[in-house]
């Protein structure tokens, strides 16, 4: 597979062999701006640069998922912990957690991926917004 | 752009929301502002001129009952930047605990991936939650008490869930289940989510503690 080396945070080849690249970074995702085209794949840097290829889906859905602390031991401002990368393909969903920080005592480090897989049931992925797939 | 959220406080008038009275809210910062769980004190009070010693707090302690299960009685905010309606350092958060709704605000400025949730945990790892407050291991018996408040009031001496980590049901979606923010409504720069917190001590507890536990704000962006 042949990827740009400029790639932004993800690269998006449509059926139509069009192409487009997502934006520099997970607070400027520009996931809203994808065109309404099917998707053949999407190709998502990790972090540690290498990639993560999902292709072949229905519908795609991507989410930074963050945390800010207001009592206790604050840090000021927002927290990143987890990327999540959602393939629906039928009444299935395949899920990538993404972790994007370290979580010492339950042993998880930048860069750990876990999978799983939702029926179209499921409360979570129902509490996704809905207009924000592709 | 990434979605923003700050979180406010209502320390005037706990029946009105923000998009009515902005100016009821104080909005955190977050790096140097905290909130004071106590059991309040002639000099650990409501609008103070200084801010409180751990000595003052410590003497303003909760006490714990022999015989009921005591809520912590004070929620007090340390606006460090001390400029708000006045030079005062804590402010009182208004109706915690009470059957009222808009006491803490959490202020989206767009959509959301997802439903925001409020969580709790030892400290800003995330990854625990062993401390005494929290249920010492056994998130169920936490004495973090929260309860959603954005569609409806609690109730009157409400129970809330006890929140501790992110199990199921240990924690509490701040949309009323009802998912992800949508777009903002025309005209208006944010939405608000609401809920209603207290600490309550069971009666002989026998480990007294001053514990930083961390109550977070979960949200995501696409």
């Amino acid at each position: 597979m042949k990827v740009k080396k400029a790639m932004q945070l993800y690269h998006i080849i449509f059926e139509d062999k069009t192409e487009f690249n997502g934006g520099p970074s997970i607070f400027e995702t520009r996931w809203i701006s994808i065109p309404d085209k099917k998707i053949d794949k999407l190709i998502y840097q990790l972090p540690y640069k290498d990639y993560l290829v999902l292709e072949g889906y229905e519908k795609y859905f991507h989410m930074v998922e963050a945390t800010m602390d207001f009592c206790g031991q604050n840090k000021g401002g927002k927290k990143v912990e987890y990327i999540f990368l959602i393939g629906k393909k039928g009444n299935k969903y395949l899920s990538y957690r993404i972790s994007v920080s370290d979580k010492e005592k339950i042993n998880q480090k930048i860069g750990d991926i876990s999978v799983k897989i939702f029926e179209e049931d499921n409360t979570w992925i129902n509490s996704l917004n809905k207009d924000n797939w592709r | 752009m990434s979605t923003a959220l700050i979180v406010r406080l209502n320390v005037v008038d706990a029946d009105i929301n923000y998009q009515t009275t902005p100016a009821n809210f104080l909005a955190m910062d977050l790096i140097n502002d905290y909130l004071i769980w106590t059991g309040g004190s002639d000099t650990v009070k409501d609008k103070m001129t200084a801010e409180p010693t751990p000595a003052e707090l410590n003497a303003a302690a909760m006490e714990i009952s022999s015989l009921v299960d005591s809520m912590v009685s004070e929620c007090y905010v340390m606006d460090y930047s001390h400029d708000f309606g006045g030079a005062y350092y804590t402010h009182e958060v208004i109706g915690m605990g009470e059957n009222k709704k808009y006491v803490f605000g959490f202020s989206f400025d767009g959509d959301t991936a997802s439903e925001p949730a409020l969580e709790a945990w030892d400290d800003s790892d995330h990854d625990s939650t062993d401390l005494h407050v929290l249920g010492a291991g056994t998130p169920a018996d936490s004495m973090v008490k929260a309860v959603c408040t954005t569609t409806s009031l609690p109730g009157a001496s409400w129970v809330g869930i006890a929140i501790a980590g992110r199990t199921a049901g240990r924690f509490i979606p701040l949309n009323d289940g009802a998912g992800a923010l949508s777009d903002l409504a025309s005209g208006i720069t944010s939405q608000e989510l609401y809920a209603n917190i207290k600490i309550v001590i069971p009666s002989a507890y026998a480990t007294p503690a001053a514990e930083t536990f961390v109550v977070c704000c979960r949200f995501s962006w696409n």
